[in-house]
C-alpha cells in the first residue's frame, strides 16, 4: 500500500466515523425526546385526571368551596357554594369575590373583611371570626363559618385562593337548645339528676344540691339510695322496674332524706333515658320539694277534720236539741191535751151542777110555791111559814150553787189582758142592775179613769161583786151611796180603783178573812160567802191585787190595783 | 093556726113537764101539749115513725119546745134534725135551765126561734108561757 492512498483513506475513514457518531447521538437524542414526550403525555393525563378528581370532589363536598385567581376573581364555585350564595357558577365566574360573597358581622351588621382577601394578601390561612352572616344574592342571611387559604404555584408564588364555608344555622340552633336546656336544668329549683339503670348518680344539678344538701362531687358515682329514708328502701328498685318497662312516672309523692337527715316530701317525675337505638340506658329524675304544700295540706286536713268534728258535734247537739224540743213539744201537747180534758171535765161538771143539781132544787121550790098558792085557804100561818122557809132555803142553795159555779168558771175564763175603758165598764154594770140605780142606791163616778189592763168578764165580775156588797151591807133605812174613783200609782205603772161606801163597815180583824171561801161576817145579811173570793181570784188572774180600809160604822173602801194600760205593760 | 094542732114538748124531767103543763092550763092555751121524754122520741113523732105514723092520732105540731139536756138525742140534735128536713119551718123554742153563752149561741146558730131560760118560780113560768101563746100560738 501507498502512503498517499493511505492518507486519503485515513481521512475518509475519520469522516465516516464522525458521521456515525453524530448519527448515533441524534438517534439517542430523538429517543430521549420521544421518551420525554411520552412522559409528558402521561403526566398531562395524570394531571388531567387529578384535576377532574379534584373537581368532582369539590363539587360533591358538603361545604361550600370557592376559588379565585390571584386577582380575587372567581374561578370556581361548587354546588353548595352556589346554593349558599345564591349565585350560579356560570354567572359568577370571573366576577370579583366581593360581588358574590358578601359577609357582615352578625351583631353589628357591618361588613367584615373577606378571609379570602386576607389569604391572598397575606399568604396565610385565615379562619373567619364567629357570628358571621353571609348576605345571599336574594338578600336573605345565612350564618356561616368559613376558612380561606392561598394557592401557590410550583415556584411558591400565590396564584389564587380557596375558601371553604358552611351553614351553621342548624347546628347553632341545636347548640342553643342544648345550652338553654342546660341552663334551665342548672337554674331549676327542682332537683334534676340522672342515673344509670343500677341507680348510680351520673348528673346532679344545683337544685339537687340545694334540695338534698349533697354536692355533685359528693354524690356523683354513688347510689341514689342514700337519699332514701330507711322505711322506703323498696321504692327505688320498684321505680326502676317500672321504668325498664318503658313507663314514665309522674308526680310520685314520697319522702326523701337530705344530707342533714331531714325528711322532705317530694314529688318525683321519673323518665327513661333512651339512646338512638331505642335502648334504655339510664333514668332522669326530677324531684320537687312539696313539704310545704304537704304541710299545708296536712294542716288543711287537720283543719277540715277539726271542722268536721265541730260540725258533727254541732249536728249532734242540734239533733239533741230538736229531740228535746220535740219531747218538749210532745209534753206540752200531752199536757195541753190533759189540761183541755180536765177543763172539759170541769166544764161538764159545772154544766151538770147547773143543770142537774139545780133542776130538783127548782122543783122543790116550785112545788112549795104551788102548794102555798093552790092550798092557800087550807093552810094556816104556821104551815105557810114552813113553806116560805122551804122556798128560801132552796133559793139560798141555788145562789150558792151559782156562786160556786162562777168561782170555778173564773179559772177557765179568757185571761188575755187588754186595755179596758174603766168608765165604760162601770157605767155598763150600773145600767144592768136596778139595784145599783136610784132610788135603790146612788153610785157616783169621779172621772176620768185611766185605762187598765184586764179581761172584760173577770173585771165585770169583780166590780159587780164589790158594788153588790157595797149596796147590800148598809144599816137598815140607809140608802146605799158609793163613790168610785181611780188614781195611777206613784210609779205610774199601776192604777188603783177605789170603791167607798156608806155601809156598816168591817171589823179590822176580819179584813184578811173576808176574802176566804164561804167566809161570812154577819148573819144579818143574805150571802154565800163566795163573792169576795171571786173578786180576789179574778184580780189575781189579771196580775192585780185587792184590799180594803174600813172601820165599824164608818163605811168601807175597797180598792183594786190593776196594771196601767201603758205601752210598756203590754 | 088550727086549734087542734098540738105543741110538742121534749123534756126528760117529769117535774119540768108538769110545771109547763100547769102553766099551759093557767095560761089557757087551747092547743094540746104533747110531751115526749127523749130527743129521739121527738124526732120519731115529727117524722111520723113507728107508733107516731098515725097522723090522726099524732097530728103534726105547730110549735116544738125542746129541753137541751136529754138522754139519747139532745135538744140541739132535735133542732138540727128539724132544720135539716125539707120545708121544716116549724118554730122551735129551746127551753132550758142553762144560761151558758155557748148553749145560747149554739141554739141560735142551729136555727132556734127562741132561747128561753126556765124561770125558778111557777108564776114566772105562767107569765112566760103567756108570752109564748101571744107570740107563736095566737090564732091568725
Amino acid at each position: 500500500m501507498t502512503p498517499i492512498d493511505n492518507e486519503e483513506e485515513l481521512l475518509r475513514s475519520v469522516a465516516l466515523q464522525n458521521a456515525r457518531a453524530i448519527l448515533l447521538a441524534r438517534e439517542r437524542a430523538e429517543h430521549s425526546l420521544r421518551e420525554a414526550s411520552k412522559e409528558l403525555v402521561r403526566k398531562n393525563e395524570d394531571l388531567f385526571q387529578q384535576r377532574e378528581w379534584f373537581k368532582v370532589t369539590l363539587s360533591s363536598i358538603g361545604d361550600g368551596v370557592i376559588t379565585t385567581d390571584s386577582e380575587g376573581r372567581l374561578t370556581f364555585l361548587n354546588p353548595i357554594a352556589e346554593s349558599l350564595t345564591g349565585w350560579r357558577a356560570s354567572e359568577a365566574l370571573g366576577l370579583p369575590l366581593d360581588k358574590v360573597f358578601v359577609i357582615v358581622n352578625e351583631r353589628t351588621n357591618q361588613p367584615v373583611e373577606n378571609p379570602l382577601a386576607s389569604a391572598l394578601r397575606d399568604g396565610v390561612m385565615v379562619s373567619l371570626a364567629n357570628h358571621t352572616i353571609l348576605k345571599r344574592r336574594d338578600g336573605t342571611s345565612v350564618p356561616i363559618e368559613d376558612s380561606a387559604a392561598p394557592i401557590r404555584d410550583s415556584e411558591g408564588r400565590i396564584s389564587g385562593a380557596v375558601m371553604v364555608f358552611h351553614d351553621v344555622a342548624e347546628r347553632r340552633q341545636k347548640d342553643e337548645i342544648l345550652w338553654r336546656l342546660a341552663a334551665v336544668i342548672e337554674s331549676s329549683d327542682d332537683a334534676v339528676l340522672s342515673m344509670s339503670l343500677d341507680a348510680i348518680v351520673i348528673t346532679w344539678n344545683a337544685g339537687a344540691e340545694r334540695m338534698y344538701g349533697y354536692t355533685g362531687e359528693e354524690i356523683i358515682g354513688k347510689s341514689v339510695s342514700i337519699l332514701l329514708p330507711p322505711d322506703r328502701t323498696d321504692e327505688e328498685p320498684e321505680i326502676l322496674e317500672r321504668l325498664k318497662k318503658g313507663e314514665r312516672i309522674d308526680h310520685y309523692e314520697t319522702v326523701r332524706r337530705t344530707k342533714s337527715g331531714t325528711d322532705l316530701y317530694v314529688s318525683l317525675t321519673v323518665s327513661p333515658i333512651i339512646d338512638g337505638s331505642g335502648n334504655i340506658i339510664g333514668v332522669s329524675k326530677i324531684s320537687r320539694d312539696i313539704s310545704r304544700r304537704k304541710r299545708d295540706e296536712e294542716a288543711l286536713q287537720r283543719e277540715l277534720a277539726e271542722r268536721k268534728r265541730a260540725e258533727d258535734a254541732l249536728r249532734l247537739a242540734q239533733e239533741k236539741l230538736s229531740r228535746y224540743a220535740e219531747d218538749l213539744e210532745n209534753q206540752v201537747a200531752e199536757r195541753t191535751a190533759a189540761l183541755r180534758e180536765r177543763i172539759a171535765e170541769s166544764e161538764a161538771f159545772s154544766y151538770s151542777i147547773s143543770h142537774d143539781l139545780r133542776a130538783p132544787l127548782r122543783a122543790v121550790q116550785s112545788y112549795a110555791l104551788i102548794l102555798a098558792e093552790e092550798c092557800h085557804p087550807r093552810v094556816n100561818d104556821k104551815e105557810r111559814e114552813y113553806l116560805r122557809r122551804i122556798v128560801s132555803s132552796a133559793e139560798r142553795m141555788d145562789r150558792l150553787i151559782q156562786d160556786v159555779l162562777s168561782f170555778s168558771r173564773m179559772s177557765r175564763m179568757d185571761v188575755a189582758l187588754h186595755p179596758i175603758d174603766l168608765e165604760k165598764l162601770l157605767r155598763g154594770i150600773v145600767e144592768s142592775y136596778p139595784l145599783f140605780q136610784a132610788p135603790s142606791a146612788t153610785i157616783e163616778f169621779e172621772v176620768p179613769f185611766p185605762k187598765v189592763l184586764g179581761a172584760d168578764a173577770l173585771l165585770t165580775q169583780c166590780v159587780s161583786n164589790i158594788l153588790g156588797n157595797a149596796v147590800k151591807f148598809v144599816a137598815p133605812g140607809v140608802t146605799p151611796k158609793v163613790r168610785v174613783w181611780a188614781r195611777p200609782t206613784a210609779d205610774g205603772k199601776k192604777v188603783t180603783v177605789f170603791f167607798k161606801d156608806n155601809g156598816v163597815g168591817i171589823p179590822a180583824e176580819a179584813h184578811e178573812k173576808i176574802f176566804g171561801m164561804f167566809e161570812r161576817i154577819s148573819n144579818d145579811y143574805e150571802g154565800t160567802g163566795i163573792g169576795l173570793s171571786i173578786v180576789k181570784k179574778g184580780v189575781e188572774l189579771m196580775n192585780g191585787a185587792v184590799g180594803l180600809e174600813s172601820e165599824i160604822g164608818q163605811g168601807t173602801t175597797f180598792w183594786l190595783e190593776l196594771n196601767h194600760a201603758l205601752k210598756e205593760n203590754k | 093556726m088550727s086549734k087542734s094542732a098540738p105543741v110538742l114538748y121534749a123534756e126528760d124531767d117529769p117535774n119540768d113537764a108538769f110545771f109547763l103543763e100547769r102553766a099551759f092550763q093557767l095560761a089557757k092555751i087551747p092547743n094540746p101539749l104533747v110531751i115526749v121524754g127523749t130527743g129521739q122520741a121527738a124526732i120519731d113523732y115529727l117524722g111520723g115513725l113507728g107508733e107516731y105514723s098515725n097522723r090522726n092520732e099524732y097530728p103534726t105540731p105547730c110549735l116544738v119546745m125542746v129541753d137541751l139536756k136529754m138522754p139519747l138525742k139532745s135538744g140541739l140534735e132535735v133542732l138540727a134534725w128539724i132544720r135539716s128536713q125539707h120545708g121544716a119551718t116549724t118554730p122551735v123554742l129551746v127551753l132550758t135551765s142553762s144560761n151558758q153563752a155557748s148553749d145560747i149561741s149554739q141554739a141560735y146558730t142551729s136555727g132556734a126561734n127562741a132561747f128561753l131560760i126556765k124561770p125558778g118560780k111557777p108564776a114566772e113560768l105562767v107569765t112566760m108561757v103567756a108570752g109564748i101563746k101571744r107570740f107563736w100560738l095566737a090564732p091568725d
